[in-house]
């Protein structure tokens, strides 16, 4: 095994270390800390930040949909004196896009990727830390300048980003084109060039470590579900950001340096003439959802992995079809490059291409299919614990079916040309993001909580949260395919200044309503996933009674290095809950040697 | 569960009923947006009133025009005469809330926070005049004129068409826009009547009491009231129509329009260049790519590209000839009136249409 | 405490059927918008075939899923024996073999409807009916005249309004003269993106009104953000019975449009 080379290293590193250990200050601990944990939780804490900054604007776009032209609670009066507090058609889109930039760049994919692809990774394969810890903190540090671009854009004239997160240009690629485009587009390319170094950084790091560092016994084979997606991502992230940065990079020249690689002839927008021409925007839409529909899976993946793991320790039972598992998240990794123009239907692309593409995306919802059907051979006589990462594994899963399944709809070409760009999409992400990624998240942060900090949060509160997630998520975002049936149009700063959708407006009130409850409850999960810090019930370092790896540190909170003196030696898989002779609660660690009718 | 929490669960449910009831429609049908009408811009610049003076304009302003909350016309304005009807005013300005005022501003000064990224600037009413009218040089435009902008839109900016608005509503916007132009002016003349004839000078140097200068400027207001609202309602004696037909678009009438868009009479070419792009020499400075003049409101005056085939007044050739006649209201295009028949307009007219089709065939 | 959990989860095919069946009694904006051509009954056909099937997937799914909460709880169970086992060989060939059978039946299914709609092969073979142009922020609509070319000065052109006549088939010109807008009309469930710098085609016919009176009224709306006033893009479809109310309905505008010596009003 190649681990048994670099095993020896990491450990002379390792005592190496341990030399200076009461040397480090705060500042090298906590804050440029190269230890993975430490990187992944302070991924975890940004979040926290981010997902309050995502939601708030979020509910901002929510109250433009229930009370059109009113004031905005709080911050309207101050922002709009002139206008008594009600936001201007202009701050709308600006809203809408930099919600779902904030959602999906600084939220999802550093949640899921950055935040337990961080702490889990090495514990799962018993590596000492990642292969790259320098690259792995700065990584997490072109997080902030991302932030900073994104919460700074808000300031400069014009306005942020308005352009949508898909930036589609002209409307984004020419200064005149919309307030937002005047500076805060700009700002948004720089943003996301950095979350895409630190996603390309963190996705070099992962493979490296997977492929290289995996400790004795640990084969491929034998890695959990969390570290197989978190694998799969991270190629899927280093193939397809390079077309992304490379786009970037073309709008970023189109909107500074006067190219025109996406601005076609005799261009004249708000009456500005936009620069020499010749160029094609639906370049960038190739380009965009060549990086961006493999960005959903990028999403995906990892919780679906989590869910995995939480599905299999709670069910006291094997994974059902482990193999079958990982070759499903490895064909939707592989599929997931021939289906971006799905996003592009009605683009005017060749309608020809558009049929090709619906093929290939009708077949992307199999390996989805088999995951779920898996997920249900797992619960298939089991002893199921309904803990809290359990239930929210189990929404998981019963609302990935929902969001897979509508899907089918914008697969069909001819159907999506009536619900592209409406409601019918916008339930569909949110189905899959909110419903599928960020319960998938909540699973993992109540499961790995014990193992980061020593204590458990509170499962009482836990559950608290959980229910009124659920109930309010389902309230707000099952009712948008009823409106997409309708054709109710997105990003409409006032859908009801027409006939066809005057009518929404009641449940769109509901929905609203909804929504702050849901953003009320998220209170409840930082609340305990503080007060939890110093009052949460301390546990041992297997309180799950869970078989991977990661569970098996010698310390309750692996110290550096994770391991002590000695690596662990792994034996078998990671689901053998249950076999014959594991322990009577089903545990089968995977370092036990224990085999039926051998006495350990 | 501890009986903390229970006493929390309880929390949390009050939190979320309190919440659900809060917002509920029924609460928020009961929050008006509150508004206020203000001074122009230009008349707190230009006039030393000090508090008391302005307090006093903006006190006899509300009693004659009414709040923003209860929009009303001077009792001296002949609200038939201006052709706006009872209860106009009200559904009027809440459209104009919803539809114009992130682009117009409150008072419609074109001052609303979308309108600084716009291009043209969308337009201020207050100094009492609009750009594209069917009337004479010196006339108000008449109520269809606001209309056919509100229908049509203006090409090639950003004053979209609102032609699928129910006819109730356009006609209750284009009453609460002829509204706000005549408030402007009025407050503006007004000021200027206060200032030249020196009450608030008097009231400054404690000459007149507080009462007194309020009357004055009363006085001047319902004069001022009387003179715009009567030029308004004079305004659709003044309608531009053609008594010469049009004659048709051909080489001929092309090439007698071209010669006077050239020639030193209209000076049209030394505006809209010698091929009608526009940045003609006389207003356009290639060097430091700027305009050299501006309109009435301030802005630069960039006469029109006629190739573009977008005509901001209106493209039917009625439109035309009226810009011909009238000029742009505002602007530094000038009418010609005066100084050309009108058959020697429509030939100029149909130049510009040639500007724009192939009329060789 | 464990039945709560199980009885949360069944809420949600309950809430889903609860709410289908409320949407459908509301009518309005709550369900599909009246379809007055053929083409959108094929896509709404679709529509349903797509959402019978997975709609019986999803109540499969769900039903296996709660019967499996249900009779799997471990509450009690402690130490119970669980089936020990890795996966199923044939079954996991089972289900991928039959949906994949699904799904590749239902993207074949759509081809013929898709090929119809938009193949510019199987556009109709009729003069082009108009010019739509999308522009910050209105629908510019350009009606070639006697000649039928676009671009001369015998042209009509309409802000937002675009007429057409019942069972003909309409061919329009899409263009955009800034950024990306998506022309859509909800009641004939057409959309296409007008993307600078390209020409785009559409067709369309019109089959049913409705039964409301002529010209039958329908919303036209820009379904691709293109800035502030991408809500403001509201035009109208007027649908005249007959091409003689049609043709009635052009000269007049026609009228409206070149009249030297008299003001007739706005095309509309």
């Amino acid at each position: 095994m190649n681990s048994n080379t670099a095993a020896p290293a990491a450990a002379h590193d390792h005592a190496h270390a341990h030399d200076h250990h009461h040397h480090q200050s705060f500042l090298t601990k906590y804050i440029f800390s190269t230890d993975h944990k430490v990187i992944g939780i302070q991924f975890l804490f940004t979040i926290f930040v981010t997902l309050a900054l995502g939601g708030l604007l979020a509910l901002g776009v929510r109250w433009q949909l229930a009370y059109p032209w009113s004031e905005l609670p709080i911050i309207g009066k101050l922002l709009w004196p002139d206008q008594g507090g009600q936001m201007p058609a202009e701050f709308y889109p600006m809203l809408t896009t930099m919600h779902a930039s904030v959602m999906i760049f600084l939220v999802i994919i550093p949640a899921l990727t950055g935040a337990f692809g961080n702490f889990c990774i090495p514990l799962q394969i018993g590596a000492r830390d990642m292969a790259f810890p320098t690259m792995n903190m700065l990584s997490y540090w072109f997080m902030w300048p991302a932030l900073y671009f994104f919460l700074s854009s808000f300031l400069v004239e014009g306005g942020a980003a308005a352009a949508g997160w898909t930036s589609y240009p002209p409307l984004a690629g020419i200064k005149s084109a919309a307030p937002g485009s005047l500076n805060g587009q700009t700002y948004w390319l720089a943003g996301l060039l950095c979350v895409g170094m630190s996603s390309l950084l963190g996705s070099i790091n992962y493979i490296t470590t997977i492929v290289k560092l995996r400790t004795k016994g640990m084969t491929f084979f034998r890695m959990p579900m969390t570290t197989w997606a978190l694998f799969i991502t991270a190629i899927l992230q280093a193939f397809a950001l390079p077309v992304l940065t490379a786009a970037l990079i073309l709008q970023l020249l189109d909107r500074t340096m006067g190219t025109s690689f996406f601005v076609p002839e005799n261009l004249i927008v708000n009456n500005v003439e936009a620069g020499p021409g010749g160029g094609q925007p639906l370049l960038w839409q190739h380009m965009f959802w060549f990086y961006s529909h493999p960005a959903v899976y990028i999403m995906i993946l990892p919780a679906m992995g989590v869910v995995s793991d939480v599905i299999s320790t709670f069910a006291r039972k094997p994974l059902f079809g482990y193999k079958p598992m990982v070759i499903a998240i490895a064909s939707i990794a592989g599929m997931g490059f021939m289906v971006w123009g799905h996003h592009m239907f009605q683009s005017g692309m060749n309608p020809a291409l558009g049929a090709t593409f619906m093929v290939s995306t009708m077949l992307i919802a199999l390996p989805s299919a088999v995951k779920t059907f898996n997920w249900l051979g797992t619960l298939w006589g089991s002893r199921i614990q309904f803990t809290t990462p359990m239930l929210n594994a189990l929404a998981f899963v019963s609302m990935f079916v929902i969001g897979g399944l509508s899907g089918i709809f914008m697969a069909a070409t001819p159907v999506d040309i009536f619900i592209h760009d409406t409601y019918f999409i916008v339930a569909h992400i949110h189905y899959v993001l909110f419903g599928g990624s960020l319960f998938g998240f909540f699973a993992g942060l109540y499961y790995w909580y014990p193992k980061m900090f020593g204590r458990q949060m509170n499962e009482f509160w836990g559950k608290v949260h959980f229910a009124g997630s659920f109930i309010c998520f389902n309230l707000v975002f099952f009712p948008m395919h009823i409106l997409g049936m309708s054709g109710f149009p997105r990003r409409y700063a006032d859908p009801y200044s027409f006939d066809t959708w005057k009518d929404a407006q009641p449940l769109n009130q509901m929905m609203t309503i909804a929504a702050v409850i849901l953003g009320f409850f998220q209170i409840i999960l930082v609340a305990n996933f503080l007060i939890s810090l110093r009052r949460g019930k301390k546990v041992d370092g297997n309180p799950w009674r869970s078989n991977s790896l990661e569970w098996h540190t010698p310390d309750v909170t692996p110290g550096h290095g994770n391991w002590g003196a000695h690596p662990p030696v792994v034996v078998r898989g990671p689901y053998d809950f249950g076999a014959p002779e594991a322990a009577q609660d089903g545990y089968l660690g995977q370092t036990e040697n224990k085999y039926p009718g051998v006495k350990a | 569960m501890k009986p903390l929490d229970g006493l929390g669960l309880a929390a949390v449910a009050a939190a979320a009923t309190f919440g659900v009831v809060l917002m509920s429609p029924g609460n928020m049908e009961s929050r008006t947006i509150q508004l206020d009408y203000a001074l122009p811009p230009s008349v707190v610049v230009d006039y030393e009133f000090g508090e008391g003076g302005f307090r006093a304009l903006t006190e006899v302003m509300e009693e004659a025009f009414g709040s923003h909350a209860a929009p009303k016309l001077p009792d001296e304005a002949d609200a038939e005469g201006l052709g706006i009807a009872a209860g106009q005013l009200a559904t009027g300005r809440e459209q104009f809330r919803v539809k114009c005022m992130h682009c117009h501003g409150t008072n419609g000064g074109g001052d609303g926070p979308t309108a600084q990224f716009l291009n043209p600037r969308p337009r201020n009413f207050r100094l009492g005049k609009i750009k594209f009218t069917s009337t004479a040089q010196a006339s108000p435009p008449t109520r269809s004129d606001i209309l056919f902008t509100l229908k049509r839109g203006l090409a090639g900016s950003s004053m979209p068409s609102f032609v699928t608005e129910t006819d109730e509503h356009l006609q209750a916007l284009v009453g609460y826009v002829q509204y706000l132009m005549i408030r402007g002016e009025v407050a503006s003349l007004t000021a200027y009547e206060l200032d030249d004839n020196g009450e608030v000078e008097e009231f400054n140097d404690q000459e007149i009491s507080y009462e007194e200068l309020k009357e004055a400027a009363a006085d001047y207001l319902a004069e001022q009231v009387e003179f715009v609202a009567g030029k308004w309602a004079d305004a659709s004696d003044s309608i531009v129509i053609p008594s010469v037909p049009r004659g048709p678009l051909d080489l001929a009438s092309a090439e007698r329009g071209r010669e006077l868009f050239l020639s030193a009479t209209t000076e049209c070419s030394a505006c809209h260049g010698d091929t009608g792009r526009g940045k003609g020499a006389n207003v356009y400075d290639a060097e430091s790519d700027t305009y050299k003049r501006q309109d009435d409101w301030g802005n630069d005056a960039i006469p029109a590209d006629l190739t573009r085939g977008l005509y901001r007044g209106g493209d039917r050739p009625l439109d035309l000839f009226r810009r011909m006649h009238s000029g742009i209201k505002g602007s530094i295009m000038p009418g010609f009136a005066g100084n050309l028949s009108e058959g020697q307009m429509w030939d100029v007219v149909n130049y510009v249409y040639s500007l724009r089709y192939d009329i060789t065939e | 405490m464990n039945k709560f959990w199980i009885f949360l989860f069944a809420l949600v095919p309950l809430g889903v059927l609860g709410i289908y069946f409320w949407a459908h009694a509301q009518g309005g904006a709550l369900w599909f918008p009246a379809g007055i051509s053929e083409m959108g009954e094929d896509i709404d056909r679709l529509f349903w075939i797509i959402l019978g099937l997975t709609g019986t997937i999803f109540f499969g799914v769900e039903a296996l899923f709660l019967w499996f909460l249900f009779k799997y709880d471990g509450k009690g169970r402690d130490g119970q024996a669980v089936k020990y086992t890795h996966g199923n060989h044939r079954l996991e060939t089972l289900w991928t073999v039959i949906p994949a059978g699904i799904l590749v039946f239902l993207a074949v299914f759509q081809f013929k409807t898709w090929k119809e709609i938009k193949f510019r092969s199987n556009a109709p073979d009729v003069p082009l009916h108009a010019r739509v142009t999308g522009g910050q922020f209105e629908w510019r609509f350009r009606y070639p005249g006697a000649d039928g070319r676009l671009d001369t000065p015998d042209d009509l052109e309409a802000v937002n309004v675009l007429h057409v006549w019942k069972d003909r088939d309409i061919k329009l010109q899409l263009e955009s003269r800034d950024v990306v807008h998506s022309f859509f009309i909800p009641a004939v469930r057409i959309k296409q993106d007008l993307v600078p710098g390209m020409k785009q085609l559409m067709w369309f016919k019109v089959t049913h009104t409705d039964g409301q009176p002529a010209p039958d009224l329908h919303e036209i709306a820009c379904a691709e953000l293109c800035g502030w006033g991408h809500y403001k893009m509201k035009g109208r479809l007027v649908v005249h019975e007959t091409e003689a109310d049609y043709r009635a309905w052009l000269t007049q505008a026609l009228a409206k449009q070149n009249a030297d010596q008299a003001d007739l009003g706005i095309v509309e």
